[in-house]
């Protein structure tokens, strides 16, 4: 059985989690405003990282609960030559 | 043997050899041996042979000692081991940015070298924070955050 | 929390488990019920979580992360708690049941420890700075998991079920050295991870949610264990000839 891990939905959504935190992860060097460099002590936004963690979460229920599903007793494994 | 047992034989060896594994790490001395960071005064104790070895550092920001330099590229702060005033302290100077939570009084981790001119540079500068989660006061910016830290810090 | 909590936690677990396997009346709606109830309360700890909840005075919204991590984490825990327990019935007395509810608990250990260490890596970023580094409860964690990824695998790899259960259950009672280490792995050390929060640390709402999020996965947690334990039952029955309630009695070795 191909590993539930390399799965397509797996696949597709941890690139749409990554891309939430790519756009989220702060640029390298301070950019336009030279006071953006300096911290306030507070974290501005980070809603990104809030979406990311929960998807982790939904989607480790989701999954686990599908891989399940796909395991259960009597289910008929699937034909040869069926998977790529 | 019957293989009853010899499974009760496994699982007595088993837990035997857990819980001695278990006792050694809780009550040997594993703490002197994995040390994640020093403490200023732990650093500083070990006088010349601190200088150049990549460890890491950490402590409290000491409130009023943050400075950038004229671009903010690079910032130097103290590091203590408390936040009580005669803590020892050890200058840190950084080149990266710090992460958003980085202030005055607040724990942080800084990865790098002690210097032979008692300055300490790092490139990973890491915010240590306290268990401590609390809404915001009025819903705006915490006015009393020193509180926090403090009562943090002297936790430790 | 006071420090019985999560004994209190894997009370309700165990409660649950065991309710499951000796009222046999119960088999057929219990986990079904949970998995119900657990959606529904999931529902709600995304709307606690994310609106009601009041942001973090320094973390803001990030500090909303805590309300799945925790649980999650704790999850992880309580799961490889049964599994070493199981370990333990099972070398004491022979059974397939409990060989089998061994190997359920630990792949859903391992199911939300991965989960709550990503979690826990995504967290970090924002606040820490860093997504990962090589600090005494990371490092145990990392260590944590990897043993229980190695004990499914033995599982997987060996083909006669009497010495898979036997040397699986050492391994179990082997590994399990690594969860205390985890818990007390932030007292113990200096290390970047906070220690555990206390009620006096938490915000009352905060602690509110963070506690609805961990019994949402506690029902979450039973399901699966029902559903993973089906499983595992029906691929021993067809790993052997001989009907799979008792084990087979070997001649004295």
């Amino acid at each position: 059985m191909k590993p539930f891990l390399l799965s397509r939905p797996v696949l597709l959504l941890s690139l749409w989690a990554a891309r939430a935190l790519a756009e989220e992860a702060p640029a390298p060097v301070h950019p336009a405003g030279i006071e953006k460099a300096v911290p306030s002590g507070v974290i501005e936004g980070g809603w990104g990282y809030v979406y990311a963690a929960y998807t982790v979460a939904l989607a480790g229920l989701v999954f686990y609960a599908l891989s399940l599903w796909t395991r259960r007793p009597g289910a008929q494994p699937p034909p040869p030559g069926d998977t790529p | 043997m019957t293989p009853e047992a010899r499974n009760r034989l496994v699982a007595i060896g088993a837990i035997l050899v857990a819980g001695a594994a278990l006792g050694w790490i809780a009550l040997g001395n594993m703490g002197e041996n994995l040390v994640y960071y020093w403490k200023p005064s732990e650093l500083l104790a070990q006088g010349e042979k601190a200088y150049g070895a990549t460890v890491r550092l950490g402590g409290v920001v000491v409130p009023g000692s943050v400075q950038w330099n004229g671009d903010h590229t690079s910032l130097t702060f103290q590091v203590a081991d408390t936040h009580l005033p005669t803590a020892a302290k050890v200058t840190v100077s950084a080149t990266e940015t710090p992460p958003q939570m980085f202030r005055e009084g607040i724990g942080v981790v800084v990865e790098g070298s002690f210097q032979s001119n008692q300055v300490f540079k790092t490139n990973r500068l890491m915010v240590n924070h306290s268990n401590e989660y609390k809404a915001p006061h009025d819903g705006g910016m915490p006015g009393d955050w020193k509180d926090t830290v403090t009562q943090a810090a002297n936790e430790q | 929390m006071p420090f019985w909590s999560p004994l209190a936690l894997l009370a309700v677990a165990l409660g649950l488990v065991i309710t499951h396997f000796a009222v046999p009346t119960t088999r057929a709606w219990m986990w079904k019920a949970s998995a119900v109830v657990g959606l529904g309360a999931l529902a709600l700890l995304l709307y606690l979580g994310l609106i009601w909840a009041p942001p973090e005075a320094f973390m803001s919204d990030v500090g909303r992360i805590l309300y799945v991590h925790v649980p999650f984490v704790w999850m992880c825990m309580i799961a490889f708690t049964l599994n070493v327990g199981c370990a333990i019935a099972y070398l004491m007395k022979k059974s397939w049941r409990t060989d089998a509810l061994a190997e359920s608990t630990a792949e859903i250990g391992v199911m939300f420890g991965a989960g709550g260490v990503l979690m826990g890596s995504i967290w970090a970023r924002p606040t820490w700075g860093v997504w990962w580094d090589w600090d005494p409860r990371l490092i145990s964690t990392a260590v944590m998991l990897l043993s229980y990824v190695g004990y499914l695998a033995f599982r997987s790899f060996t083909e006669d079920p009497e010495r898979r259960a036997t040397w699986s259950a050492a391994a179990s009672i082997l590994g399990y050295v690594s969860l205390p280490i985890v818990w007390f792995s932030v007292r113990w050390w200096n290390s970047l991870h906070q220690v555990q929060s206390t009620s006096q640390s938490l915000d009352s709402q905060m602690r509110i949610v963070m506690w609805w999020g961990t019994v949402t996965m506690l029902f979450f947690l039973f399901a699966f264990v029902v559903k993973r334990y089906e499983i595992a039952r029906s691929r021993q029955s067809s790993a052997l000839e001989a009907p799979p309630e008792a084990p087979r009695q070997e001649v004295a070795a």
